[in-house]
């Protein structure tokens, strides 16, 4: 039996360079056009070449989003754009518009098609249209059961790409046209205000329903631990993580952890697996509440945001720029403020942790500092043992707390 | 240019024999004011079939698996009867063709996803009509509605949110506060002053629906985007009257614009006038 992919998000070259080191086996993106997220730092066309040829030195493939529903303008340089995305070895687009599908089936020699969950893909049959159609993968929508999934995995044979982390879509996915009626940006081609999570009052006529809460119709992100070894034996192609705004630590501790999900399962076909260990490691990352959407069937209360309380994660400090062949000094990149006598926490693709006291800081020119202050500045610290390019540093315990 | 409208209530079909369709709104519609009862379907079709009045049943729900065998016997109580039928989820294409039906009996209705002249022609290929997307401008709508598979709705509300949620329950359990979740209430957004229409729905599956602020009037642009169809979506007698004097006499007067003004208030012009944003990559949130 193939084994199951792990699929992540790509918000730029070094996000996707992450993704991989950290274990994904596939990654998507968008381009700079016909792409939704427009948002994202979206790939440019050499982007996408350096993404693919480093994608496919480690194994992995590589999917680019095509998910917008074009309006006739936005139809210009179709077939060049997807010859060319064929042409550098992108594995396959992900599209909802009939017109980007058909044209990708007619155009492309290799490229394959997979159907986006903006269309909101709910049962089998739905799965065989698009598969007749040329498609050879179905993202199902979001409102999918677990047992719907099992049920569709079995009536049908095209492969089958079910979301298991990240933001969800109060609304069915491509059917939300809030952002266009509210603030006039096109949800469907990238603009979505996330009109869903603002809060609202409820009225009867004229009469105010809510009192002491806002009414709210906006959705917790999603978080499906529990649910992978049932995809993975279901026969589910792909499991993705949403996310292509999210940061590349994000990306690293949400990838790494269901990637050791992943490889435990099917190593040991024992579903009571500690779920609390890859859970505390997502939650490192995680700033949203999450739930786990509609995989047990109609949502309840406790999928819904309401009164919601984010608050941006700031554990996250800095990321090691250059393996440091154990130097004195490891070359590192301020992601958010640490000082001195702070604990941190150093991690790797491997996911093994090592703890270390911050006890001196320098900058470039080895002028001591009493705090690493300024994004994504350049510094040096003394790290007595060996790190590699791209691991991790993580704000433990903060001293004055 | 054919007129197509909605049937409210089972007991104003007589009044609809000036129309050439007349959608019929099922449990297995999105969207419906009141329900009509599958008895009540079967007598609307054969009155509207001696008032030479073409029926079409609406089934443009998603559905989930364990609904479609549901659905599908639903579908095949009608296959014999002079009628079409609106569908939204590929499952119903797709049980079309596996049993050899005629496709043209099918329009397909998403609401948001036929928005250029490529797509229509694909449908158009099949031989389906189509809904065009209720947010396109001008401009592209000229463009769209060349193709003679293509419906535009001119008049009424049209849904901007269908989610799988029961949103009113949910936050009825949330809350603890008392109020009827089967009725229609509003939303407004705590910075703005429109209020959208809300309703939940729990016949077929449960979900949820908000409806533009303003009912759509599309009239005196009838004259250059010129349709093969127009779907004005009201129980307003007057108002589908209007828009058969604009088809029948081929002009669509600004007089006419004016009287749809006066019967009510809440109408505009949607996003006709406005281009949509896309934004880039370097613009602020």
């Amino acid at each position: 039996m193939k084994k199951i992919e792990l699929l992540a998000p790509a918000g730029n070259l070094e996000k996707l360079k992450i993704a991989i080191k950290y274990g994904a086996d596939a990654v998507y993106f968008g381009g700079e056009k016909f792409s939704l997220r427009a948002r994202a730092n979206n790939f440019s066309l050499e982007d996408i070449k350096e993404g693919v040829k480093f994608a496919h030195k480690h194994h992995a493939k590589v999917y680019v989003t095509t998910n917008i529903l074009p309006h006739n303008d936005d139809l210009d340089g179709l077939v060049e754009y997807l010859k060319y995305l064929d042409s550098v070895g992108v594995d396959a687009i992900i599209a909802s518009s009939m017109t980007i599908i058909n044209t990708c089936i007619k155009e492309c020699k290799r490229m394959k098609v997979h159907i986006s969950t903006q269309m909101s893909t709910l049962n089998s049959y739905a799965c065989k249209f698009f598969k007749d159609l040329g498609a050879t993968r179905v993202v199902l929508a979001r409102e999918c059961s677990l047992d719907e999934i099992k049920e569709i995995a079995k009536k049908t044979d095209v492969e089958l790409e079910v979301f298991i982390h990240g933001g969800m879509c109060s609304s069915c996915s491509g059917r939300c046209m809030l952002s266009n009626h509210m603030v006039n940006r096109d949800a469907n081609r990238g603009g979505c205000a996330h009109s869903c999570r603002w809060n609202y009052d409820l009225y009867d006529k004229d009469i105010k329903i809510n009192k002491d809460h806002y009414f709210n119709i906006g959705s917790k992100d999603l978080m499906a631990l529990k649910m992978i070894p049932h995809l993975i034996d279901a026969g589910i192609a792909s499991l993705k993580v949403e996310g292509r705004m999210k940061s590349e630590y994000y990306i690293a501790k949400i990838i790494s952890s269901y990637r050791a999900l992943i490889d435990d399962y099917y190593k040991t076909r024992d579903k009571n697996l500690d779920y609390d260990k890859y859970k505390q490691e997502i939650e490192k990352a995680e700033n949203r509440e999450t739930s786990i959407g509609f995989f047990n069937g109609p949502v309840t209360v406790n999928e819904q945001l309401y009164d919601r309380d984010d608050h941006p994660t700031k554990e996250y400090v800095g990321i090691v720029l250059k393996d440091n062949l154990f130097k004195k000094y490891t070359l590192i990149k301020q992601k958010n403020f640490f000082k001195i006598g702070d604990q941190l926490e150093i991690f790797g693709p491997n996911n093994k942790k090592i703890d270390y006291e911050v006890k001196e800081i320098f900058d470039c020119d080895l002028n001591p500092l009493d705090a690493a202050r300024h994004p994504e500045q350049i510094i040096k610290l003394k790290i007595p043992f060996r790190l590699k390019k791209d691991d991790m540093l993580r704000l433990k315990i903060n001293i004055e707390k | 240019m054919k007129l197509i409208t909605c049937l409210k209530n089972i007991n104003d079909i007589d009044k609809l024999n000036f129309v050439d369709e007349v959608i019929i709104p099922t449990k297995y519609s999105i969207y419906y004011d009141e329900l009509i009862e599958e008895a009540e379907i079967k007598q609307a079709i054969n009155k509207l079939e001696e008032m030479n009045v073409k029926a079409i049943i609406s089934i443009d729900a998603l559905i989930s698996e364990e609904k479609l065998d549901e659905v599908f016997n639903f579908i095949n109580q009608y296959l014999e009867s002079r009628c079409d039928f609106i569908f939204s989820d590929f499952a119903v294409l797709s049980y079309f063709r596996s049993n050899n039906l005629d496709l043209s009996r099918l329009i397909y209705s998403s609401s948001t996803y036929i928005c250029n002249c490529d797509d229509i022609q694909y449908y158009h290929d099949l031989n389906i009509r189509v809904f065009v997307s209720n947010e396109l401008s001008l401009d592209d709508l000229v463009l769209n509605c060349k193709y003679d598979n293509v419906i535009l709705q001119a008049y009424g509300y049209f849904p901007i949110y269908y989610s799988k949620r029961n949103v009113l329950s949910l936050f009825k359990n949330y809350t603890g506060i008392d109020f009827d979740v089967n009725k229609e209430y509003e939303i407004k957004e705590e910075l703005r002053s429109e209020k959208y229409i809300i309703k939940e729905f729990n016949d077929f599956d449960t979900h949820s629906v908000i409806l533009n602020a303003y009912q759509i009037c599309i009239y005196k642009e009838l004259n250059d985007i010129n349709p093969n169809y127009i779907y004005v979506n009201t129980s307003n007698i007057d108002v589908l009257k209007i828009y058969y004097d604009g088809l029948s006499n081929s002009i669509f007067s600004i007089d006419n614009e004016l009287a749809l003004k006066n019967i009510d208030e809440r109408i505009d012009k949607s996003l006709l006038y406005i281009r949509p944003s896309i934004l880039n990559k370097d613009e602020k949130n």
